[in-house]
């Protein structure tokens, strides 16, 4: 029985893809196989015939309806894409703004260690640190 | 049709020159629109999908890389509008023929024959669309759109290998379907 070349192979050679060896057996054996010549007359056949329905291909135009579709869109549907050079010079803005800012602050030194102890006690008498200190002790007007 | 480069015209419409974009659409419509066709089996859907796939693509340019062959990436963007309507009809394709194969009778003086190519064009096109869209879509690519394998591979998100059997099983279900006979095993 006569071992055939598989499909696959014969589909390859027909568009070139196969390696040399590979090559080379397929024409050894379509040398000696009737069978697969048919077949492989059948492929080309086939494959003219597609090619054929490419220069048969009647024309269309959509131009004119297309670019008035594209007009319809607004404007800001197509965003441009920043440039790596606008990327940078928006970082250095921001950085030079943050900069500016941190010499222009007024420096916030931290009080002395008396000074702090005393106000958080308060320079008033201790009876002040209550907001109604003369009368706190007083019941609430009925 | 101008003599720049696609990559030029992309150039040019990224800068808002709308007359530029007008040009890639003249150029590839044609072959946009009867890929569509034969994927979804429809010339009035085809036509709507053209539209949408330009649309798409001017919506999407920054995307769009130069390695890239801009032919392929907007059939990309066909078979996936096709894919999607085919998904939501849920159905078989319709038939409907346009009678391409009318084309040859205006180059052969031979009425007979071209009846004969008329005939069997408008056959194989009937087999095309009875096929899987699977073997449809790389037979249109391969034998079609002559798309390298590698190029199919890229636009189907699928290896070489895959294409090779693919095509091979496409190309033996479409002359069974032509020849109405069972080939060799």
């Amino acid at each position: 029985m006569i071992e055939h070349i598989e499909k696959q192979w014969l589909s390859e050679y027909l568009d070139e893809q196969l390696s040399s060896s590979q090559q080379r057996r397929v024409q050894e054996h379509l040398a000696g196989c009737l069978t697969c010549q048919a077949y492989m007359r059948e492929l080309q056949q086939l494959q003219q015939d597609m090619q054929m329905l490419k220069t048969t291909e009647c024309a269309i135009d959509v131009r004119a309806q297309t670019l008035a579709m594209l007009a319809d869109l607004a404007p800001s549907r197509r965003h441009k894409r920043w440039s790596s050079l606008e990327y940078g010079a928006a970082v250095a803005s921001v950085f030079c703004g943050l900069l500016i800012g941190s010499w222009l602050m007024p420096a916030e030194t931290a009080p002395s260690f008396d000074l702090a102890f005393v106000q958080v006690l308060g320079a008033e008498p201790p009876g002040f640190l209550c907001s109604t200190s003369a009368y706190c002790y007083l019941e609430p007007k009925k | 049709m101008s003599e720049a480069t696609d990559d030029h015209l992309i150039e040019q419409t990224r800068h808002g020159d709308r007359v530029a974009f007008g040009e890639l659409i003249a150029r590839y419509q044609v072959q946009v629109y009867h890929f569509s066709r034969r994927l979804l089996g429809s010339a009035e859907g085809a036509q709507d999908i053209t539209q949408d796939v330009f649309i798409k693509a001017f919506l999407a340019l920054d995307s769009w890389r130069p390695d890239a062959a801009f032919p392929a990436w907007l059939l990309r963007i066909a078979r996936n509008a096709c894919l999607d309507v085919l998904r939501a009809q849920q159905r078989y394709p319709l038939v409907a023929l346009d009678s391409q194969a009318e084309q040859l009778i205006a180059d052969s003086a031979n009425v007979e024959e071209h009846a004969i190519h008329a005939q069997r064009l408008e056959t194989l096109e009937h087999a095309l669309f009875e096929l899987s869209v699977e073997h449809r879509e790389i037979l249109i690519l391969r034998d079609i759109e002559g798309f390298s394998y590698q190029e199919i591979a890229d636009l189907l998100d699928i290896n070489t290998g895959t294409v090779r059997s693919r095509l091979s099983r496409g190309r033996a279900a479409l002359m069974q379907k032509v020849n109405g006979r069972a080939t060799y095993d």
